[in-house]
Parts: C-alpha cells; structure tokens; sequence
C-alpha cells in the first residue's frame, strides 16, 4: 500500500505519549495518520523566568500532567484504553528525567490493559509529521531543525530514515536563541527574531553564509553566530560587547541574521535533494514554523522542481500525534517492545 | 589566589583543536576543565579536539540544549555546557554533578555561570578574542590545591608541545595584539 494512501476508519488505534523536553503531550491517531485528538500541555510560562527549560521543573510538572493529558487526549477521541492496539512513547532523545516520566506511564498503562508498547525516536517522528497531512512522493530530503537538532536525512519511506548529514557545531535553533539573547529578546528566540525581523531590512548586513564542502551534507551556526557579536562589537574583536539595551537597529540585524540561517539551511536542503535525483523535500523540527523559512523554501524549491511539504505549525512544534502515527505505522510493522524499553538521552 | 600558568595565541579554530587534542591525550580519570569566555570564542572548537585527544569518534556538537553530552573515547567524556545557567544548575544538582567526579572526564563550557558547582582543583581555560579568526587562550589553575599536582602534569605537558607556527606560547604578561 503506498504510504500516501489514508487508512480507512478500522485502521489501528494508537494512544502516543511525548515527555521529551518540555511540553507533556498526548494523541490518538487512527490509521497513523487520522489524529482523533492532541493535547499538548506547555511548561513554557514555568520555564520563561530561567531563560530555558529547567530539567528539575521539567520532570515535576510531567509528573503532574501526564495523567490529566492521557485522560484528556481518550476522552476528546472518544475512545477508552481498551479500544486501543498499542500504545508509542517517545524513548529518545531527550532530557531524561522527561522522557522517564511519559515512558513509566506508558509501560504502567500496557501492562495493566494488555496492550502493545511501541519506543519511537523523537526526531523520526518530526520528519514522519510531515508525512501526516500531505501526501509525499517518497524517496524524500527531510530537514529536522530545532533548538537542539539541525540535520538531513534521506527517506526511502515514512517510516525510514538514513541521515546524510547535521550540524559541525550548533542547531539552528540555539543559535537564534542566542541571537535573541544578543538582542535582549525574549527566550525562545525563533519567534522573537523573526517577529522583529519584519520591521528590518535582510540585506542590511551580509552575514557570512557557510557552506558544505564536497558530497557531504552539513551546516555551521557558530560562525554566523559569532559574525552577529562581531557586528555588535562595531567590527573589533577586543572591544566590550555592547549591553542589549544599547544595541541599535535591531530589526536590520535580526532580518539579516534571519535570512543568512535560512539560505543556510534551504540551501543545503535542496543542494542534498539535487544531488540524489529526489524531488521531495519534508520540513519539519520547531523551526519549521519560521515564515521566512517556509517561504524561501517553498520558493527555490519550486524553482527547481521540487516540491517542499512542512507540517501545520502544531505539528512542527512537539506534539504526541506524529508520536502515535510513527508508533503505529511501526506497529503494523510488527513492531513491540519489551518491559525492558529504556529512555536514552541522545 | 589564581596563578596564570601558560597562554597561547591561537591562529584558525584547527589550531585551537591541535591544543585541545594535545590536552585530551593527556588527561586522566576524573580531571574537570572549565572554560570561559563569550560567544563564538573556541569553546566548543577546543572540546572538538579534546574529543580527538580522547579517541572520541564522530562530531562534537554544542551541547547548550541538550545540557550535556556524553561521549565515549579512552575515558568518558561528560561535556556540559552552563549557557542556560539556571538549566545547568539543575542538572548538576539532580545528580549531573557526580560526573564531575566520576571515572571519565568533565568538561564545562560557561563554566563561571555554574563555578560553585566544579571541583575547586581543575584546570581553567579562559578564551577570548582577538581577531575574527586569533584567539587568545589563557590556562590555569584557578586555586592552589593539594590535588593540583596531577594538573600541575598537564600544564607541563602543553607547555612542552612541539613548536607550532599557528599556536603561539604567549608571554603571560603582553595584553592581546592589535
């Protein structure tokens, strides 16, 4: 059956669970692409005062959630636990006292009903997202992109990835969030960029764009990154970094800032699909909500024949549906895992 | 009372790795190594030839989201990375910090953000900038401790390197060149 075809309403039921960083999630998804519900319950206001997610937060208010999310994410779907085939938890990667959190409930939730468990890798889920809502020609170029992953992967199907390269130093995130932080913008600084970014001009200053060298996909924001502080620092290496406050033409730098990181990254993207002959391109990780990053995708793509799919913003950002839509498609797989599943970091 | 111990100038972020791989290949169970300085100054460039030093296979990558990364070479090697202070306060408090005492080897980048938490006998490597690609690399032991011996080893070590034209001993007093 090719891998665009939805499933009919008897196809299986599957209850996800996404613990990883900082938002407790929970879905069900009939079919692995029909999403019946999909809670996410954000810490961010818990976390915004710490300038970042706080592990220790993090683990208590999971532990707090988890519970109240499941009974939320059965009760919209409409279904009980016994209507299910399985149950998905993403095991990695991720902030393991998080991951712990949503994995025990999981296993608990199995064990007592008698259901299949299913471990599903976070960042395998993201790219099968933009897989959900569109159908995909495969084979595809996914991006993942998020404050902490940046790499390409090559997809023979929805459900397998090949990675063909990722960031030398930091993810595309981080290094907007360091920007922000720069520019005394708030955290997470994706879209307090591109929100001050509107205002400015992108060919203000003309960043420096790396690029990969040979047949080898990769992508570098430390140079960018540190190009932003030298510009701050009028161009002398020794002068004081000047304090947010008093930094001047915002907008011009966030714009150019902006526009270096995604020619960096669409460039790459569509160089890699060129070069196996591939003429679909999947986007998906927290970044892929960028405007200005779908847009100028979208817009090479196009260019050259390829056709550039993102997942809705919900499904960009962590969520537990792409959970249960991978889990189940690896469970029609003939895919179980043991009591013995673990959560890794990386 | 910290004593500035050696300082280099560094040419190319590949000169930078030459000085972390010389240190890796020196290093022993348990040794912590913070290192300072702003955004973009070698940070993570130096762990990426500390890595080389400890036979560590693959790429080095920042660990500022992930908190830390572990990483498996001749001894383990726990790169933390205090960025996000209150994040990697945590960390360490929920049981991060016993790595710092642990068989393999810590290194902390931003480590003044989460000073109170490192061991008070460690090495210390403070980068800044000079030039868009020269950094200055000043290395220390930020107290006088009766387990310094074995770092006071490491510091003879670097101090004892081949001549590089690209990594230049400094003199501890001369500020940075224009």
């Amino acid at each position: 059956m090719p891998a665009s075809t939805p499933l009919a309403e008897t196809g299986e039921l599957v209850l996800g669970i996404e613990s990883s960083c900082d938002d407790t999630a929970a879905a069900v998804v009939r079919g692995g692409r029909q999403v019946l519900s999909s809670v996410v319950r954000s810490q961010a206001t818990l976390h915004a005062p710490f300038g970042g997610v706080v592990p220790e937060i993090a683990g208590r208010s999971h532990l707090r959630d988890i519970g109240p999310v499941i009974d939320q994410a059965l009760a919209e779907a409409g279904v009980g636990l016994d209507d299910l085939d399985a149950i998905a938890v993403t095991v990695r990667p991720g902030l393991i006292g998080s991951l712990l959190v949503g994995l025990s409930a999981a296993k608990a939730l199995a064990y007592a009903r008698g259901l299949d468990l299913v471990g599903v890798h976070h960042i395998e889920a993201h790219a099968y997202a933009a897989t959900m809502e569109h159908d995909v020609v495969f084979p595809a170029v996914a991006l993942v992109v998020s404050g902490g992953h940046t790499a390409l992967y090559r997809m023979e199907n929805a459900t397998t990835l090949e990675l063909l390269g990722q960031t030398l130093d930091d993810a595309a995130g981080e290094a907007f969030d360091k920007v922000a932080q720069l520019l005394g913008l708030a955290y997470p600084g994706g879209p307090e960029i591109a929100r001050t970014a509107l205002a400015g001009n992108p060919a203000a200053i003309d960043f420096p764009r790396y690029r990969s060298k040979g047949e080898k996909a990769s992508f570098s924001f430390s140079g960018l990154k540190t190009a932003v502080l030298y510009h701050l620092k009028g161009g002398d290496a020794l002068a004081p970094t000047p304090a947010p406050a008093d930094v001047e033409h915002k907008p011009d730098i966030a714009a150019s800032f902006q526009a270096a990181a995604v020619d960096m990254l669409v460039r790459e993207t569509i160089a890699a699909a060129r070069r196996a002959d591939i003429e679909t391109v999947l986007v998906a990780g927290g970044v892929a909500c960028n405007a200005e990053l779908r847009r100028v995708m979208h817009e090479r793509a196009t260019a050259d024949g390829i056709v550039a799919t993102f997942p809705s913003p919900a499904y960009c950002s962590d969520n537990a549906a792409m959970i249960a839509g991978l889990g189940a498609r690896r469970w029609r797989a003939g895919e179980r895992a043991g009591w013995e599943l673990d959560a890794l970091a990386r | 009372m910290a004593a500035l111990e050696l300082a280099f100038e560094s040419d190319s972020p590949e000169a930078t790795r030459r000085l972390g791989e010389a240190l890796g290949q020196a290093l022993f169970p348990g040794a912590v190594i913070g290192l300072r300085g702003e955004m973009g100054a070698g940070k993570t460039t130096f762990v990426q030839g500390l890595a080389r030093g400890l036979g560590v296979p693959g790429d080095v990558t920042s660990p500022t989201f992930t908190l830390m990364t572990e990483l498996e070479g001749r001894l383990p090697l726990y790169h933390f990375d205090a960025w996000m202070a209150a994040r990697e306060t945590s960390l360490l408090a929920d049981g991060g910090a016993e790595l710092l005492e642990g068989p393999g080897v810590a290194v902390v980048e931003w480590a003044e953000r989460v000073e109170a938490w490192l061991p008070a006998a460690r090495l210390e490597l403070e980068f800044s900038h000079v030039s868009p690609e020269r950094r200055q690399i000043r290395i220390r032991l930020p107290s006088e401790q009766p387990s310094n011996a074995t770092y006071r080893a490491l510091l003879a070590h670097l101090a004892a390197l081949p001549a590089d034209p690209a990594l230049r001993p400094l003199s501890l007093d001369s500020p940075p060149e224009r």
